[in-house]
C-alpha cells in the first residue's frame, strides 16, 4: 500500500504534521492568552536615582499598592531590570522595605542605555505571589552622558 | 551491462559520517527536521499572538531574535544551509504544490534577484522601523506572512520559486553558503556523463500500479507506449558543441531564466522540472529556451544507456524535455508548448521523488548559490552520486566565471552582485541600529528633514546606507580598480566580479553581531520556557530562572567579535586577490586592480570594529 501509492502517503503525512502543527496553536490558544501580569498588585516608580536614570549604579524606590489602595507591608520584593531586547542579561536583585509599602532596591544597575522594563515580584505576606511591569524608558547611555558632563564644562 | 554506481572518493562526505550520513540519507530526513522546526514555529506564532508582550519573555522575542538568528549563522560558519534544510515554511508548501495549480512559469522579469532584493530591503527597514525586535506581537506576524507567502507563491508557481526568488532568509544563506565548508555536489563527475536518466534534476519516476484518484481526471496521456526510451525511436537533438562561453553573453540568459547554465552538458531543466507539481503536470512546462541546450557531444547522450542500467528502479520518465521525439511526434515549434505535454505525460508513470526545484544540475551545478541542501537530489540519483562534501570554504569564489547550472556565472549576474553588496552593507547597517550614534544621526536627519515620523526617518537612512552609499561606493572603487589596473572591462563588469570579494567580511559582521546576540542570551530560552510550561499549569520546569543568559564570561566577547571580523577581512582580501589574479596575469596589475577594494575592505573592518567597541543602547522610539 505504502510503495504503491508514495504520493497519497506523502500528502496524508505532509497534511497531518501541518495539520498538528495548527492543532496545537488552536489547542493553546484555546487555553487562553499567556498571564502578562499576575496578582492585583499597584506598582508605580517613586524615584530613580541617579535622576534622571543614566547608566551605572542606582536606586529605584518603588511604592506597592494592593488592589484597595492600601500599602503592601511585609512583603519580599525582587526587582528584575531587563531590556526590550530579547537575550540580554537581566539585572536581578532584592529590595529593602522603607515602610508605607515603599521599597528600594539594593545594588541595582543599568548595564545598558536605553528601554528598560522593570519588573516587580512579589511575595506577599500570605504567601500568596504577584508580578507586575513598569516601563522605564530613556535611560541615558554612556555617550549621552559625555555629552551632558561636556556641556556641564562649558557651562562652568 | 555495468550497473552504475558512484565509488568511494577520496573526498571527506557528510553522508559517509556514521550517525548523521544514515540519517540524511534516509527518505525522510528533511520532513523530520521540518517537522520539529513547524512545532517550533506553532509556539512561536502561540507566544506571539498570545503571550506577554515582552520580547525577552516570549518565546517570539527569544528564539528568532536571539538563537535562530545566531544558529543560522554559526551553521553557515561550520557547515552549511542548514536552515533551509530544515526550513518549516517549506512544509505547508508542500501541500500546496498539491491542493493548487502550480503550474505558472515564474515571471521573467523577475526571473533574478531584484525582488527579493526589494523584500530584504523592506524587512531591514521594518525590522528597525516597527522595532521587530521588541514585539512578539510583529515577530508572530513575519512568521505568519512566510508560511503564507511561500504557500501561495509555490501554490500558483512551478518548482521553488519562492526560495529562489523571493524568499530574502533564503538570499541570505545562498549567499553567505559560499564560504561554508559543505557543498552538496556530485562525487564522480564522470559519472554524470553516461547517466541516461538525470534523476537528480527531473526527478524519479516509478511505473504506476494504477489509476490514483489524485491525479486521474487531470491528465491526458495519449502516448502509451514512450515507457521506453528506445521503443518510442527518442532520440537527443544533437547540437555543436558551443565551446567556451561568450563572456558577454552567457550570463544574461542566466538572468533571465533561471534554468540556464547548463550550458555545455546541457540537460535542458524543465522549468519545473521534478517539482512536485509534476505528479499532474509532467512534463508540461517544457521550456521554450530547452530547446537550445545542445548536447555536449553524442557520446553524452543519455540514451547511451539503456534504462536497465538504473539499479534503483526500472520503469524512467523517456519524456525529458531535452530529447527530441524522432518519430511519434513532429518537431515541436517553439511557439506551441501544448504537443510537449502530451507527450511527456507517459502512462503509467508517476514521480516518486523531485529532482531539484531549484534548477541546479548537479553536473553543472557550482558551488552553493540557490542550493537549499533540501537533499532531492541526494534522494533522487540511482547511482548514490550525490554527496555533501567537505571542501576548502570560499573555493567556489574561484569559478565565479564558469557557468553555474541554474544560476549563471556569477561575474555576469549583476542582481547577485546587488544582493551581496545589499547584505554586506546591511551587516553594518543592522549592527548600527544597535548603537548610541545612530539615535544622534536620527536627530539629525530627522531635524534636516523637518519630519517626526521614524519610519520616514529611517526610510531615508535604510535607502542611503543600503542603496544610495553602496552604489557610491562600489561604483567609485570600481573605477579606481579598472584603471590602476587599466583594465578594459565595463565598470559594471568590474564592480559585480569584486563584490564577491565583500562576501566574508560581511559575513565576519553578522557573525560578529548575531554571534554576540546567542552567545549573551542563549539559556534566556530556558527560563522563557520555564514560564511558558508553568502558565499552562504544567511547570514540570521548575519556577523560571531568569537570571541565566550568557554562555560565555561577557569579557570574551569583544575579543571573539574582533576575531570574527579580521578573519572575515582576511578571507575577503584573499578572495579580491584571487579574482584580480584570475583577471591579470601579471601580479602587479593585480594588486592595483585590487587595491581600491583592499582599501574598502579595511574601512569595513575598522567601521566594524568601531560599531563592537561602542556601547550597546536599545531603544524602541527614538524621535521625540
Ligand atoms: S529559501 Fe526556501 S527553504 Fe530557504 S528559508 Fe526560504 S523558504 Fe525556506
Ligand atoms: S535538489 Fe537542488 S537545492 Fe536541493 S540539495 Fe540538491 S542541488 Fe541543492
Ligand atoms: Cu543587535
Amino acid at each position: 500500500m505504502r510503495s504503491r501509492h508514495p504520493e497519497i502517503m506523502d500528502f496524508i503525512r505532509t497534511a497531518i504534521i501541518v495539520l498538528l502543527a495548527l492543532l496545537s496553536v488552536l489547542v493553546l490558544s484555546a487555553c487562553g492568552p499567556r498571564a502578562e501580569q499576575s496578582g492585583d498588585l499597584d506598582v508605580t516608580i517613586l524615584s530613580v536615582s541617579p535622576d534622571p536614570a543614566a547608566v551605572g549604579d542606582a536606586v529605584i524606590t518603588l511604592q506597592v499598592r494592593d488592589a484597595d489602595g492600601k500599602p503592601v507591608e511585609g512583603a519580599t520584593i525582587a526587582v528584575e531590570g531587563t531590556m526590550t531586547h530579547a537575550g540580554m542579561q537581566p539585572v536581578i536583585v532584592e529590595t529593602e522595605a522603607l515602610g508605607e509599602g515603599r521599597y528600594a532596591t539594593k545594588d541595582f544597575r543599568f548595564t545598558m542605555g536605553g528601554d528598560w522594563v522593570i519588573i516587580v515580584r512579589a511575595t506577599l505576606a500570605d504567601g500568596s505571589t504577584a508580578e507586575q511591569r513598569v516601563d522605564l524608558k530613556g535611560v541615558q547611555g554612556e555617550m549621552q552622558m559625555d555629552m551632558k558632563s561636556d556641556q556641564d564644562k562649558e557651562g562652568n | 551491462m555495468a550497473v552504475l554506481r558512484a565509488q568511494k572518493t577520496k573526498q571527506r562526505d557528510l553522508l559517509d559520517v556514521p550517525v548523521v550520513g544514515r540519517f540524511l540519507r534516509w527518505k525522510h530526513a528533511r520532513t523530520s527536521l521540518q517537522a520539529v522546526l513547524l512545532v517550533v514555529s506553532a509556539l512561536i506564532l502561540y507566544d506571539g499572538f498570545w503571550g506577554p508582550q515582552l520580547a525577552p519573555k516570549n518565546l517570539a522575542g527569544v528564539l528568532p531574535w536571539v538563537h535562530w538568528r545566531g544558529f543560522v549563522v554559526l551553521a553557515l560558519l561550520i557547515a552549511g544551509n542548514i536552515f533551509c534544510m530544515a526550513c518549516p515554511f517549506m512544509l505547508p508548501r508542500r501541500l500546496a504544490k498539491k491542493l493548487l495549480p502550480a503550474d505558472r512559469r515564474w515571471p521573467k522579469v523577475i526571473r533574478n534577484k531584484w525582488l527579493a532584493i526589494g523584500v530584504l530591503l523592506v524587512f531591514f527597514w521594518a525590522y528597525e522601523a516597527f522595532d521587530l525586535w521588541a514585539s512578539p506581537w510583529l515577530t508572530a506576524w513575519v512568521a505568519l506572512t512566510y508560511f503564507v507567502a511561500a504557500f501561495a507563491i509555490d501554490g500558483i508557481f512551478k518548482g521553488a520559486a519562492f526560495c529562489k526568488y523571493v524568499c530574502p532568509i533564503g538570499q541570505f544563506h545562498f549567499v553567505h553558503g559560499m564560504v561554508s565548508p559543505l557543498e552538496v555536489k556530485v562525487r564522480q563527475p564522470d559519472l554524470c556523463g553516461s547517466c541516461p536518466t538525470k534523476d537528480c534534476i527531473k526527478g524519479r519516476y516509478a511505473q504506476r500500479p494504477e489509476q490514483d484518484f489524485l491525479r486521474s481526471s487531470r491528465e491526458t496521456t495519449p502516448i502509451q507506449e514512450t515507457s521506453s526510451p528506445k521503443a518510442s525511436g527518442w532520440t537527443a537533438k544533437s547540437h555543436p558543441h558551443p565551446g567556451p562561453l561568450p563572456q558577454g553573453r552567457g550570463g544574461l540568459s542566466s538572468l533571465d531564466q533561471g534554468n540556464v547554465g547548463l550550458g555545455k552538458a546541457g540537460v535542458s531543466t524543465r522549468e519545473n522540472a521534478g517539482s512536485e507539481s509534476d505528479i499532474r503536470h509532467s512534463g508540461e512546462s517544457r521550456n521554450p529556451d530547452d530547446w537550445d541546450q545542445p548536447w555536449k557531444s553524442q557520446e553524452q547522450h543519455p540514451l547511451r544507456h539503456s534504462r536497465e542500467s538504473s539499479p534503483r528502479h526500472g520503469a524512467r520518465n523517456p519524456s525529458s524535455s531535452e530529447f527530441q521525439p524522432q518519430s511519434g511526434m513532429p518537431d515541436i515549434p517553439r511557439s506551441s508548448l501544448q504537443p510537449a505535454r502530451e507527450v511527456a505525460t507517459p502512462a503509467g508513470l508517476q514521480l516518486v521523488q523531485t529532482g531539484c526545484e531549484l534548477w541546479l544540475f548537479q553536473e553543472r551545478k557550482v558551488g552553493n548559490m540557490d542550493c537549499t541542501f533540501c537533499l532531492d537530489c541526494i534522494q533522487a540519483c540511482p547511482y548514490d552520486n550525490v554527496g555533501i562534501q567537505l571542501r576548502v570554504p570560499t573555493s567556489e569564489f574561484r569559478k565565479l566565471d564558469q557557468l553555474h547550472s541554474g544560476v549563471g556565472a556569477l561575474t555576469q549576474r549583476t542582481d547577485l552582485a546587488a544582493l551581496v553588496i545589499v547584505l554586506v552593507f546591511a551587516a553594518f547597517v543592522n549592527a548600527f541600529g544597535m548603537v548610541p550614534p545612530v539615535y544622534s544621526l536620527e536627530q539629525w536627519l530627522a531635524t534636516q528633514l523637518g519630519v517626526t515620523s521614524e519610519p520616514v526617518v529611517l526610510g531615508v537612512l535604510f535607502i542611503i546606507g543600503l542603496v544610495a552609499l553602496p552604489f557610491v561606493l562600489v561604483t567609485v572603487t570600481a573605477w579606481c580598480s579598472r584603471a590602476l589596473a587599466g583594465s578594459r572591462e565595463t565598470l559594471a563588469a568590474t564592480a559585480t566580479r569584486f563584490s564577491y570579494a565583500l562576501i566574508p567580511i560581511g559575513f565576519g559582521m553578522w557573525l560578529a553581531h548575531y554571534g554576540f546576540h546567542f552567545l549573551i542570551g542563549a539559556l534566556t530560552a530556558i527560563p522563557v520556557a520555564q514560564s511558558f510550561l508553568a502558565d499552562f499549569g504544567v511547570p514540570i520546569l521548575g519556577d523560571p530562572r531568569w537570571e541565566l543568559a550568557a554562555i560565555v564570561p561577557e569579557s570574551w566577547l569583544v575579543p571573539l567579535e574582533l576575531l570574527l571580523l579580521e578573519l572575515g577581512m582576511l578571507v575577503s582580501l584573499t578572495v579580491g586577490y584571487r579574482i584580480a589574479r584570475k583577471q591579470h596575469s601579471s601580479v602587479a596589475r593585480a594588486m592595483r586592480a585590487l587595491l581600491p577594494w583592499a582599501v574598502i575592505i579595511v574601512l569595513m573592518f575598522f567601521t566594524g570594529a568601531w560599531l563592537m567597541t561602542q556601547p550597546m543602547e536599545m531603544r524602541g522610539v527614538i524621535l521625540g
